[in-house]
């Protein structure tokens, strides 16, 4: 089969606090902490976008120790965060949602700042965030299945000796499946899920959310997932990360 | 499939020449697809995949008729026709999607995200799904819209190859050799025929001739020498 391509420079933006923050734009700021899913987002493209391309470089006849390696590295992250994020996310969303204990809260507070429009078209837009916000869960589960289906296809090859052609194309296809299903959901939590969670969310808690989504206290090294970010960083961000890091490590303020 | 072919032992055999001709169709659509993640116009892969896909119906709708159904009792020759039904499903799925226009990769989200609503929601949104997609459109941005259509697009592009490559491998490994035993060299000579030339089309060479025009030199003798004996298949 025919060489599969690349781009090396996909036409990506992201959405990033109040604005628009192009792939290659630098995030010099955190306008609140859990904005830091910003540059959690940013490493995960960066990381997806390696694991593609390691799977253009498979060789047929050739080891997939090189795409393992890498999809391990992206993969091992994905599902913690994933996991995290439900957990986390999902909790405070349904607080923001009608029927949750801050959904009247969101609702006004929207309501104030819903750009000039009808009534019914700001109702309308408000409908739409919770619908896409509350999609976010599903979002979670189907990034997962796509995960498995690249495993799927690595674990058949377990005890080949060399790739054939087919599994290259299998693992290329469900790569891409992954990352797409990935963008969307970087698309939609930066465009949904942040505006809510930052209009119902205290800073304190903001802040609380970023050290469990950065700091894995179950795991031997509870520094991993950030210094997986970090890696993926440009100095500038990584100084805003370790900024954050600062404050989240800061012991709470005991009460008078 | 990717070793070069320098002789048709059988008839049937020009199915490897059809089979690299593909290739280079569906390659070239999908480096379209690949362009086209970038932003721009999509004519160009239009064409092509318009031209892909239908030299792709027609070729599995030959092969139904003239090569496996001939073959009874057969279940490899079934499971050629099943994923000729999947490619078609596939290929019909993409036309459909592109023909949605720039927000189509959005509308897979909106049905998506209505769908995992519960009940109640579930109901009140269903009717707007419209409204929720303009509402969509506006909060998200023209731009970001037509990126994600874009890597959608290209993702349904290269999930249809995948499935072509797979099939074409699975063809040649299990049926070809089937086709020849069971089949005499006029029959296979029959099919050959069907295969390339379309006998109700306006143009009836529209498949050889293109087939000619995606091989090497070396090959395209072989497909002229085999069109050559069509002669001896009566009409």
């Amino acid at each position: 089969m025919g060489l599969i391509r690349l781009r090396e420079d996909t036409f990506r933006h992201h959405l990033c606090g109040e604005g628009v923050v192009a792939m290659n734009e630098e995030i010099t700021r955190l306008d609140s902490p859990i904005d830091v899913m910003c540059l959690i987002h940013r490493a995960m493209a960066a990381y997806a976008a390696t694991v593609e391309r390691e799977a253009t470089r498979i060789e047929v006849r050739g080891s997939l120790q090189p795409f393992r390696s890498a999809f391990n590295e992206w993969a091992s992250a994905l599902l913690h965060l994933s996991e995290v994020e439900v957990e986390l996310l999902t909790t405070s969303l349904r607080r923001c949602l009608p029927g949750g204990e801050l959904g009247e809260q969101i609702e006004r507070q929207m309501r104030a700042v819903a750009p000039s429009g009808t009534d019914e078209e700001g109702q309308a837009e408000q409908q739409v965030m919770k619908t896409m916000a509350a999609y976010s869960e599903e979002e979670h589960r189907e990034l997962v299945e796509k995960l498995q289906d690249v495993l799927e296809v690595l674990d058949g090859e377990i005890g080949r000796q060399s790739v054939i052609d087919r599994t290259r194309q299998h693992l290329y296809v469900r790569v891409l499946a992954l990352r797409v299903a990935q963008d969307d959901h970087i698309e939609n939590e930066r465009a949904f899920v942040l505006p809510l969670l930052r209009r119902a969310i205290g800073e304190p808690e903001q802040l609380d959310m970023a050290r469990r989504l950065l700091i894995d206290e179950g795991s031997e090294s509870p520094d991993w997932i950030l210094q997986w970010v970090a890696r993926k960083l440009g100095p500038g961000e990584r100084g805003v990360l370790a900024d954050l890091e600062a404050r989240i490590r800061k012991p709470p303020l005991s009460a008078a | 499939m990717t070793q070069e072919i320098t002789r048709l032992d059988s008839p049937i055999d020009v199915m490897y020449l059809m089979h690299e001709a593909f290739e280079a169709a569906s390659a070239r659509t999908e480096a379209l697809a690949a362009e086209g993640e970038k932003g721009g116009d999509l004519k160009d892969f239009e064409e092509s995949f318009g031209f892909w896909v239908k030299q792709l119906l027609y070729h599995a709708t030959t092969e139904d008729t003239y090569m496996t159904d001939p073959l009874t009792d057969s279940q490899p020759a079934r499971d050629n026709e099943a994923e000729h039904a999947e490619l078609a499903r596939q290929g019909g799925e993409l036309i459909e999607f592109l023909d949605k226009g720039d927000s189509a990769g959005l509308e897979e989200n909106v049905s998506a995200a209505i769908f995992a609503l519960e009940e109640q929601q579930h109901k009140e949104l269903v009717e707007k799904a419209q409204e929720v997609e303009q509402v969509l459109r506006k909060m998200m941005g023209e731009e970001r819209v037509l990126t994600r259509t874009r890597r959608h697009l290209y993702r349904r592009v290269m999930a249809l190859r995948v499935l072509e490559f797979d099939h074409f491998e699975n063809e040649e490994a299990f049926v070809l050799p089937l086709v020849r035993e069971s089949m005499t060299e006029h029959e296979m000579l029959a099919v050959a025929k069907h295969l390339l030339l379309d006998e109700g089309a306006d143009d009836p060479r529209w498949i050889i001739d293109w087939v000619a025009s995606e091989l090497q030199p070396v090959q395209r003798k072989l497909l002229s020498d085999l069109e050559a004996r069509f002669s001896e298949v009566p009409a």
